[in-house]
């Protein structure tokens, strides 16, 4: 099986839920793991195909704990998180970075570029199964207990293509009831868990 | 796999291991020996017509027996039915509930939040599989007991027929679709969503459970609908007709 893993490495609940964010709005599934330290992914079964490290948990010298990286694996692809401008010594060890004051739009751009890369075609097949943004609308409006006529009233769209939507949802998911999809929203962060309760 | 009144008990578990909840269902204890299932069913005062029915369909979805062996009182059904009401909310669902309590308990502070989420969802399952057997327990089984009764005794009146009209099984051929559906769901969210522990023999365990949970109520319901339905058309049929 291929690896589809992809390791953040970053340490505050701030940016981690900021990340979780944008990955969830590249569409890329992936089965995303936090790591709040290098050394707990140098380990021996650890070998994911994508690897997002802020820089300040990066040892120094970066060059050399990157090259260690890339020689343990070498089909991992890196994306650096840093706050200056980075290190032109590292960019060959590295498949990406992302600067935190990068406007919206950039960031996405360099998230997509990351895991699009013809590198991994698996990728791509991946998307099929992933939500279009209509459908992930429609999936939190159900998550918070909207009936189809109340969804079709908010998104502008017939009761009938609310219908096919949610089939769509169903099937790319496997999740058929509203309970285990409003689980799913909450978990993907499409939704507060307070939120559910209303 | 065809179990007939001269198979061997033994064999029929060694076949499927799933069954050994049925046994227990029927009072059958282990320990039978090279015992075929006639001798090991007049041992123990099960109706063996209606044992072998329940193994079969079990082991073959499709299997439908011929019209002669269905000749057993419907009261075997609901007690089988009964019982197996007791073997999930007495010790299936706690089962999986403590599972899922050890998983809360073992997780991260990260995953805390998601693994409480399935709790939840597991909880409110429980709640509307209850829901599901009380509605069962407290308004078809007394109802079909009633006709059977009155079947068997001959004693249909005016008073009965009325009953059928209101009431008829029909009514309740329905809904096990939104408590089977969670159950799916539940699978999913785990095999699919769930961020992983570490602890992966524990989400095994509880994934085990929620499979063979869905198997045997998968069974339960085919009795249901397959067994139980037909013949209580049956003799409303033959209520109204008299």
């Amino acid at each position: 099986m291929k690896k589809t893993t992809t390791i953040v490495i970053v340490e505050n609940a701030f940016r981690k839920s900021a990340i979780k964010q944008f990955l969830f709005e590249t569409k890329i599934a992936q089965t995303i793991e936090f790591k709040s330290s290098l050394l707990e992914c140098m380990s021996g079964t650890c070998q994911p195909a994508f690897l997002i490290i802020d820089s300040e948990l990066l040892p120094e010298p970066h060059q050399v704990s990157l090259d260690k990286i890339k020689q343990k694996n070498s089909d991992c692809k890196i994306l650096l998180l840093h706050h200056g401008a980075v290190d032109t010594h590292i960019l060959p060890y590295i498949d990406g970075h992302i600067q935190f004051f990068d406007s919206e739009e950039e960031i996405l751009h360099s998230f997509r570029t990351f895991f699009t890369d013809e590198k991994h075609p698996f990728v791509n097949k991946m998307v099929d199964n992933t939500l279009s943004e209509r459908e992930l609308e429609v999936v939190k409006l159900v998550a918070l207990g909207k009936t189809n006529k109340e969804i079709s009233d908010a998104l502008y769209i017939s009761a009938h293509t609310v219908v096919s939507h949610r089939k769509n949802i169903t099937n790319k998911l496997g999740i058929k009831t509203i309970a285990g999809l409003a689980v799913y929203a909450v978990l993907n962060g499409l939704i507060d868990p307070e939120e559910v309760n209303k | 796999m065809l179990v007939t009144e001269s198979t061997k008990l033994a064999d029929v578990i060694h076949h499927n291991y799933l069954l050994l909840p049925i046994l227990n269902r029927f009072n059958i204890q282990l320990g039978f020996g090279n015992k075929t299932v006639k001798e090991i069913c007049s041992e123990q005062g099960v109706h063996l017509q209606f044992f072998l029915e329940i193994v079969n369909s079990f082991l073959d979805n499709d299997y439908f027996p011929e019209t002669e062996l269905q000749s057993f009182p419907l009261k075997y059904i609901i007690d089988y039915i009964k019982r197996s009401h007791v073997f999930y909310v007495e010790f299936k669902v706690p089962q999986i509930e403590k599972l899922i309590a050890e998983l809360l308990e073992k997780a991260s502070v990260e995953n805390r939040q998601s693994y409480k989420l399935i709790q939840n969802f597991f909880i409110e399952y429980k709640a509307e599989l209850i829901e599901h057997i009380d509605k069962e327990e407290d308004n078809i089984h007394p109802y079909v007991l009633k006709l059977d009764e009155a079947i068997q005794n001959n004693k249909v009146d005016s008073e009965l027929r009325a009953l059928v009209k209101k009431e008829s099984i029909t009514l309740y051929a329905d809904d096990h679709d939104n408590i089977e559906d969670k159950l799916f769901d539940l699978k999913n969210l785990m095999i699919k969503y769930l961020p992983p522990t570490e602890d992966y023999s524990l989400s095994n365990a509880i994934l085990y459970e929620l499979f063979r949970l869905e198997r045997d109520l998968g069974d339960h319901s085919r009795i249901e609908e397959k067994v139980l339905i037909p013949k209580v058309e049956a003799i409303e049929k033959q209520i109204l007709g008299a």
